[in-house]
């Protein structure tokens, strides 16, 4: 991994000579054209509130570029579920939410890599769709977007996908940096947090991603203590291009993400992106005022221009070899991937007197689904990172393609009374309900007064739990039956306290793409294993959660978020995080730690001694008990996904890097690591009952 | 006299819609493709719909489904007069490949109300029918939209869920039928049961649950009601002695004969034949009964006309 880390760096500074080559031939006025979108605001903008017969980025958007010169543009593709342009050819994957709960970078670089073929067919040369926003709270609109509550799950996760991506020639764009958690106030809201959040718990998966080679970062609407995000000299000059060694460019979020041109291009903000407003002319009155050196421009064109090169050839490569293998896009094998993500991470949470999978009278005869969303194609929000399929294959659709022999019976669950009759006379009740694009996602926002035909998404302000329309579904099923099975639709994490006692089992499927009925087909039917974790906890009161107010324009970031945040009160969650059931079971035994050279490593005998095949996810928990400051009693360190055949058993290694495991120390501003006892933990889920403890001497190396 | 009771809806394929003002008789268990939907204009009726037993009065209106079994009796006490509109799911884009059958909740003696209120529904059946007894040569046309619409309203404000079948349970219905058709013509069989059972070479308990599974009632209901009919119609049609026709019929002693048809009718064999109730319908398909076309114009425009019932204020508008 490191050396990779090291080999990207080099490969983008082997361009620094050719893009100033290119640059030479430029004037000043042409250079200041290369810092900026070259769509008009009125195009975007009206595809955004669907104004228009294209949706939008059905094509990608461009950006600089300098033909004379040799200098190719930005071509902007968006997405975080896939690629966003064109209609009804691009792959719809499972959201990042459900792909976090997948724990397993492996195939999420694959499906970064799929993703970067259906970019290049589309035409375009980024890809905007690494989010790794720690959502602050669960009800943050946009969670669907990022890989869960866990820093370190979401650099893993955002780094493998900035690999699957690059790989393949494709700018992998890092997004929204940074402190973007909160949907409906991003315009507007500024966020304080303490140095430790900060650079340990908002800020390390970005990093993450950029040490994995990320080319482009995008910058946030919102502010950070008290400055714009995307004008924001700490964050993107500091931080990230000085700390961080970030060689590649920063581009502004869309539209509104600057309103200072002079104060933009100083901090760092390298390319106004897709239109130009406050740099192009803007920028070069500033320049002839005096405002602006030209060495500033002249950074900024050549980080993009260096960028744009390395990968154009990395593109020509790839394409080269594309033609000598005749291997095109290849959407179908795509779409299988985004199956295989679906069966990895749907998660299933409650499984009682082992209802599922279904077999016998229950898997053949008469099946009750109920709930509108088992018949709608359930992939995501509607905002920019919509994804336009050739097929979504709906919940029903799959569950009629896994049963054999049964009668499926589907009502949308509007009428109670009749619900409960179906559900009466039904040998197996299937109960489909969550959120879709109304309920959350990005919020759109209206600048012409037309906020009733916009109103959607947004963050969940009412609360996390079940709209009342589903919970009274499920309470009227639940009173002429008590082994319902509940599958729940949605980007975050969904209350279940108030019902969970009363249904036999819960799948969560977040959204899961195109594919994603098929997956639930399969695994309530038992041709697949569940085998997803949750990538968040599920407390048992709303009041376990951070505090926040959706409409605040100012809003502190606690350290304490998610399951640490319930650790630390002592609260008991209802299901913790990285929890999730399988159809076998699995042992841990014998576990051993060491340290080696600047690591530590765990490892443990995992044994499948139920009656299938199935995986299981090694879960790595460290705390420093004696720490000098308060820490999270254990935090995810390392995971590992394992593949075990019935009665199979294999050790598995992991390890965690011994710089990792300091703390942010807040008055040298840098990582301190302290030379104590450390709690190693194993298991599968980050609850103590499911974990192995071992204390550890951490001792410096010579 | 044919004692199919698979009835074959003669529809006019233009409009996929079938319409008629009917005074019920009788009809015994039957079932067909097109959703009926069937209004009391006049009297009172008893429909059967499976093995649940509905009583309609003058006002109500009820769908069934397509392909459900049901049966549909008059009361001896007093005249009626019904209303039948009948759908082709065709219609309702429903196509026979896809195994995909919408069943909607429309009773209204029952709790489950739509959210426009019954006679929404039943005054637009009126009007539909209504339109059709013009002679306008185009009327075809009008009914097609008009019944459009009505599928339009039931999507909108009637219960409905939507059933799935696959290949092993489409089979399982079209055994059924063979099944029945076996008992049609079988019926005089005393040991019919062991019978239909050797024939198609399944245990009893295999008939039972299949015939159960796919229409709702036991093989030996649906029997009884067979024979039923048949003595019935023997009765009502024929001057042949009691012996003849329960030898006929198949019900092995006078004893259950008797037993059987009280227990339905109410009467016992000789008082259903005394009671004058023979009459000649051999022109009328199972007791649906043309009535003079005034008549029921008069009731419709009746309906239609009243401006301050309740109907007006539950109509609804999208």
């Amino acid at each position: 991994m490191r050396k990779k880390q090291c080999n990207k760096i080099l490969v983008r500074d082997s361009y620094t000579e050719e893009a100033k080559r290119c640059l030479s031939k430029l004037n000043i006025s042409e250079k200041i054209e290369l810092l900026s979108g070259k769509m008009s605001l009125e195009e975007v903008r009206d595809a955004i509130q669907n104004r228009r017969k294209t949706h939008y980025n059905e094509f990608p958007y461009r950006g600089g570029g300098c033909e004379k010169a040799g200098i190719p543009p930005v071509l902007f593709v968006d997405g975080t579920r896939g690629v966003v342009c064109g209609s009804g050819k691009a792959t719809c994957f499972p959201v990042s939410v459900l792909r976090g709960a997948t724990f397993d970078p492996i195939l999420e670089r694959k499906i970064g890599e799929a993703i970067a073929e259906e970019v290049k067919a589309a035409g375009g040369n980024l890809f905007a769709g690494i989010c790794v926003n720690l959502p602050y709270h669960p009800g943050w609109g946009r969670s669907q977007e990022s890989y869960g509550e866990d820093t370190f799950l979401l650099g893993e996760m955002g780094a493998a996908l900035t690999e699957g991506i690059q790989e393949k020639g494709i700018i992998a764009c890092v997004k929204h940096f940074a402190f973007n958690s909160m949907e409906n106030a991003r315009f507007d809201v500024s966020i304080s947090a303490s140095k430790r959040a900060e650079r340990e718990v908002f800020l390390p998966q970005f990093k993450r991603c950029i040490d994995a080679g990320a080319g482009a970062v995008m910058s946030s609407y919102n502010q950070y203590q008290g400055s714009m995000c995307g004008q924001n000299d700490y964050l993107l000059r500091k931080v990230l291009k000085e700390e961080w060694k970030f060689d590649g460019f920063v581009m502004t979020d869309f539209n509104w993400g600057i309103k200072d041109t002079v104060l933009a291009i100083h901090a760092g903000q390298d390319l106004e992106m897709p239109n130009t407003n406050f740099y192009g002319d803007n920028l070069r009155k500033a320049f002839e005022n005096g405002e602006v050196e030209e060495k500033v421009i002249e950074e900024a064109a050549l980080r993009i221009v260096r960028t744009v090169l390395s990968t154009q050839s990395k593109l020509q490569d790839s394409i080269q070899k594309n033609i000598q293998k005749k291997d095109s896009c290849n959407y179908k094998e795509h779409q299988k991937l985004a199956l295989e993500c679906a069966r990895e991470g749907i998660t299933m949470v409650k499984n009682e007197n082992q209802i599922l999978p279904l077999k016998g009278k229950r898997a053949q005869g008469n099946i009750v689904i109920l709930g509108r969303l088992a018949d709608q194609e359930v992939t995501g929000d509607k905002g920019s990172s919509q994804v336009y399929p050739p097929y979504v294959t709906t919940i029903l659709k799959g569950i009629q393609k896994a049963a054999t022999g049964a009668e499926i019976i589907y009502y949308n669950g509007d009428s109670l009374s009749h619900s409960k009759r179906l559900a009466k006379e039904a040998d197996t009740v299937i109960v489909v309900v969550g959120n879709d694009f109304h309920d959350e996602g990005e919020y759109v926002k209206s600048d012409d007064g037309m906020e009733a035909v916009m109103h959607m998404g947004g963050d969940r302000q009412e609360g996390v739990g079940l709209k009342e329309r589903d919970r009274n579904l499920i309470m009227e099923i639940t009173s002429v039956r008590k082994d319902a099975i509940v599958v729940l639709l949605g980007g975050g994490m969904i209350m279940m306290q108030e019902w969970i006692s009363e249904v036999a089992a819960v799948l969560l499927s977040y959204y899961p793409g195109m594919e994603g009925g098929t997956a639930i087909g399969e695994i309530l039917f038992g041709k697949v294993n569940p085998s997803g974790k949750l990538p968040f906890v599920v407390p048992k009161r709303e009041t376990d959660l951070p505090k926040i107010d959706w409409k605040a324009k100012e809003q502190v970031y606690e350290y304490y978020r998610g399951y640490t945040l319930l650790q630390k009160k002592g609260v008991e969650p209802l299901f913790p995080f990285g929890y999730g059931l399988s159809y076998t079971t699995f042992t841990m035994y014998d576990m051993k730690v060491w340290q080696e050279q600047e690591s530590i490593y765990a490892s443990i005998q995992v044994n499948n001694n139920g009656k299938r095949e199935g995986d299981e996810i090694v879960q790595m928990y460290v705390g420093v008990p004696n720490s000098t400051v308060e820490r999270p009693e254990r935090i995810l360190k390392a995971f590992q996904r394992v593949h075990l055949k019935k009665g199979e058993s294999k050790r598995v290694v992991l390890s965690c890097r011994i710089e990792d495991m300091g703390f942010y120390d807040e008055e040298k501003g840098t990582v301190r690591i302290e030379y104590t006892t450390y709690a190693v933990y194993l298991g599968n889920s980050s609850d103590l009952n499911d974990l192995q403890k071992y204390s550890f001497l951490l001792s410096a190396i010579m | 006299m044919s004692y199919s009771i698979y009835e074959n809806v003669n529809n006019n394929t233009l409009s996929m819609v079938n319409v008629f003002v009917v005074p019920i008789e009788s009809s015994t268990f039957h079932w067909h493709e097109e959703y009926e939907m069937i209004g009391v204009l006049k009297g009172s009726i008893l429909v059967r719909v499976q093995s649940e037993v509905i009583h309609l009065h003058e006002g109500d209106v009820i769908l069934v489904n397509s392909n459900i079994i049901h049966a549909i009796q008059g009361r001896e006490s007093e005249e009626n007069l019904c209303m039948f509109l009948q759908i082709n799911p065709k219609l309702m884009d429903l196509q026979e490949e896809d195994k995909t059958e919408l069943r909607f909740y429309l009773d209204s003696t029952s709790d489950e109300k739509p959210t426009c209120g019954y006679s929404y529904f039943f005054r637009k059946m009126a009007l539909i029918i209504f339109n059709t007894m013009s002679d306008d040569k185009h009327a075809v046309f009008r009914v097609r939209a008009d019944a459009c619409g009505l599928i339009a309203d039931l999507f909108d404000y009637v219960v409905y869920d939507v059933r799935f079948r696959d290949a092993t349970v489409q089979n399982n219905r079209e055994l059924t039928i063979s099944i029945i058709s076996y008992f049609e013509t079988h019926l005089a069989e005393e040991k019919i049961m062991e019978l239909v059972c050797h024939e198609f070479g399944i245990s009893r308990k295999t008939l039972d649950r299949n015939v159960k599974m796919t229409i709702g009632i036991s093989g030996k209901e649906i029997v009884d009601s067979l024979r039923l009919e048949k003595a019935k119609q023997m009765l009502k049609t024929t001057n042949k002695n009691m012996n003849y026709i329960l030898d006929c019929c198949g019900f092995g002693s006078e004893k259950s004969f008797y037993r059987i048809f009280r227990q339905e009718t109410g009467l016992t064999p000789k008082e259903f034949r005394e009671k004058g109730l023979i009459m000649h319908k051999n022109d009328v398909l199972k007791g649906y009964l043309h009535v003079r076309t005034t008549e029921a114009k008069e009731i419709l425009r009746k309906i239609l006309c009243d401006e301050n019932s309740e109907n007006k204020e539950k109509e609804c508008n999208t």
